[in-house]
This record gives structure tokens, C-alpha cells and sequence, in this order.
């Protein structure tokens, strides 16, 4: 088995955001962590006669965790996510878009049209370390998957 | 050179291709992008075959072959208006040539799963 040569790391992944405005707004600078996972609806059944399970599968899914440092200017992640949660109870979709390994020519780029749906933080007056908030955004409709060409 | 799309990717400008856009020039690429995208598995070079082995195009063949045109991809390359010119037909014939090869290069479309 031939050893990989292509292995990356997170160092250089590049995460955005839509603002109220619709503008993508690059918000690496001020997140530090970026989970998205995804998960695929699989229901089982047996038949009679049969020992092993068999399976369908349907739908897909994902949630996108972002750890992002608490900071007071108004573009980066924090002050984003805070000003989209307190615009209103009828919340809106942003866009979300990010790549890995970085965003050049022959990248992973993924985007989702997303919703907030957690958003929290510890303030910790013993802790030295910047504030991290999580946020939670669940996608709404297909998430799609491309590779960078430009 | 013609390039199959392998995977959807982004081109910014130019929309978003998907792996059944099927042949492309990617002229808009520079090497280094096109070599990237290879190297990805995003995009393969089309190997295209001579034009004499596509079968129902043997009229169009042997009137290329004389022109020096032997492969199916230096046929898809061509402009409609210069294989119309090449092969004495109409614009629109020359379109349904071109489709017809390109019928012959571009992958079938994906089975429904269930």
C-alpha cells in the first residue's frame, strides 16, 4: 500500500460567512476551530430466512460547529454571529461557505445556505485565555460540494 | 485539449461545473490550474480516438482525413462554422456532428440508486 503524500492539515482552511448584507465575509481571522460533520438517514429491516440486516438509505444531513474568538469588531466572526442572532425571532439564512485545504485552485469548497441554531459562551473571570463562543448552524436544503477551479 | 469533468468544481466566472457538463476546453485555465485539477482527480485529459473509429461518422472521417483531421477531439475543438466549411454542409449539420461525437466521449449518464 503506497504511502500518502497528500496529507493536509487545518492550518490554512478558510471559513465564511454571509453578513445581513449578503456580502461573504471572511471570518478565519477570528475563528479557531470548525467542525462540520454530516450524517446520512439509514433506516434497517429484516426478511425472513435471512441472518444479516439489510439497509436503505434516504436523506442527508449536516451541522457545522464554529469556535470563534470573541473579538468587538463589527466583520469578524463573533459580532457576526451575535448581530444575526438578535436581528429577530424570525431568523434568517446566511450563506456559508468554507475550503480546506486553503483556498486555491484544486481545494474542497463547500457551501450551505444555514440557520443559527445555538449560539453560547462562558465568560470566566479567572480564565486569562480570549473568550471562545460555539455557534451551531444547521443547513437548510443541499449542501454542495465542489472542487476550487479559480 | 479537452478536458472531462471528473467532479463539480467551481469556476468562479464562468458557473459551476458538474461531472455531467462532460467535455470542456477550460480555456479560462491557466497549466498550473488544469495540472492542479488533474492532480485532484477534479478533471482527466479526454484521450479522444480516431475519428474513423466512431461508428456512422465514416463519411465525415474520410472527408477530414484528407484535411489532415484525423481525431474526434480536433473535431470538437473546431468552431461549427469551420467544420461546416471543412465537410461542405450547413452550420447546423456541423452542430449534429459535433454532438454526435461528443455522444461518443462523454460519460454516460450516472445509474439511479435506490
Amino acid at each position: 500500500m503506497a504511502e500518502t503524500t497528500t496529507a493536509r492539515n487545518a492550518c490554512n482552511a478558510s471559513v465564511w460567512l454571509d453578513d445581513s448584507g449578503g456580502t461573504l465575509l471572511d471570518i478565519s481571522g477570528s475563528a479557531n476551530s470548525f467542525d462540520p460533520s454530516f450524517t446520512r438517514e439509514i433506516g434497517d429491516y429484516h426478511v425472513f430466512q435471512q441472518c444479516w440486516k439489510k439497509r436503505l438509505a434516504c436523506g442527508l444531513d449536516g451541522s457545522f460547529t464554529l469556535n470563534v474568538v470573541y473579538s468587538t469588531t463589527a466583520a469578524e466572526a463573533f459580532q457576526l454571529l451575535n448581530a444575526w442572532l438578535f436581528e429577530g425571532c424570525l431568523a434568517t439564512f446566511r450563506t456559508l461557505t468554507w475550503y480546506m485545504p486553503d483556498k486555491n485552485v484544486g481545494s474542497n469548497m463547500w457551501s450551505a445556505e444555514v440557520l443559527l441554531a445555538d449560539f453560547g459562551w462562558t465568560e470566566d473571570p479567572s480564565d486569562p485565555g480570549p473568550v471562545i463562543a460555539t455557534a451551531t448552524l444547521v443547513p437548510s436544503g443541499e449542501v454542495t460540494h465542489s472542487v476550487l477551479a479559480t | 485539449m479537452l478536458y472531462r469533468i471528473l467532479r463539480q468544481i467551481d469556476c468562479g466566472n464562468h458557473g459551476v461545473l458538474g461531472p455531467m457538463a462532460g467535455i470542456h476546453k477550460l480555456e479560462w485555465m491557466n497549466a498550473k490550474a488544469i495540472n492542479k485539477l488533474i492532480e485532484v482527480g477534479a478533471i482527466s485529459r479526454v484521450k479522444a480516438p480516431p475519428m474513423e473509429a466512431l461508428p456512422g461518422l465514416g463519411r465525415e472521417s474520410k472527408k477530414l482525413s484528407t484535411q489532415g483531421i484525423l481525431n474526434a477531439g480536433e473535431v470538437l475543438e473546431m468552431e461549427e462554422g469551420e467544420l461546416a466549411k471543412k465537410l461542405k454542409i450547413t452550420k447546423k449539420q456541423a452542430q449534429q456532428v459535433k454532438g454526435k461525437v461528443r455522444g461518443f466521449l462523454e460519460p454516460d449518464k450516472p445509474k439511479k440508486s435506490g
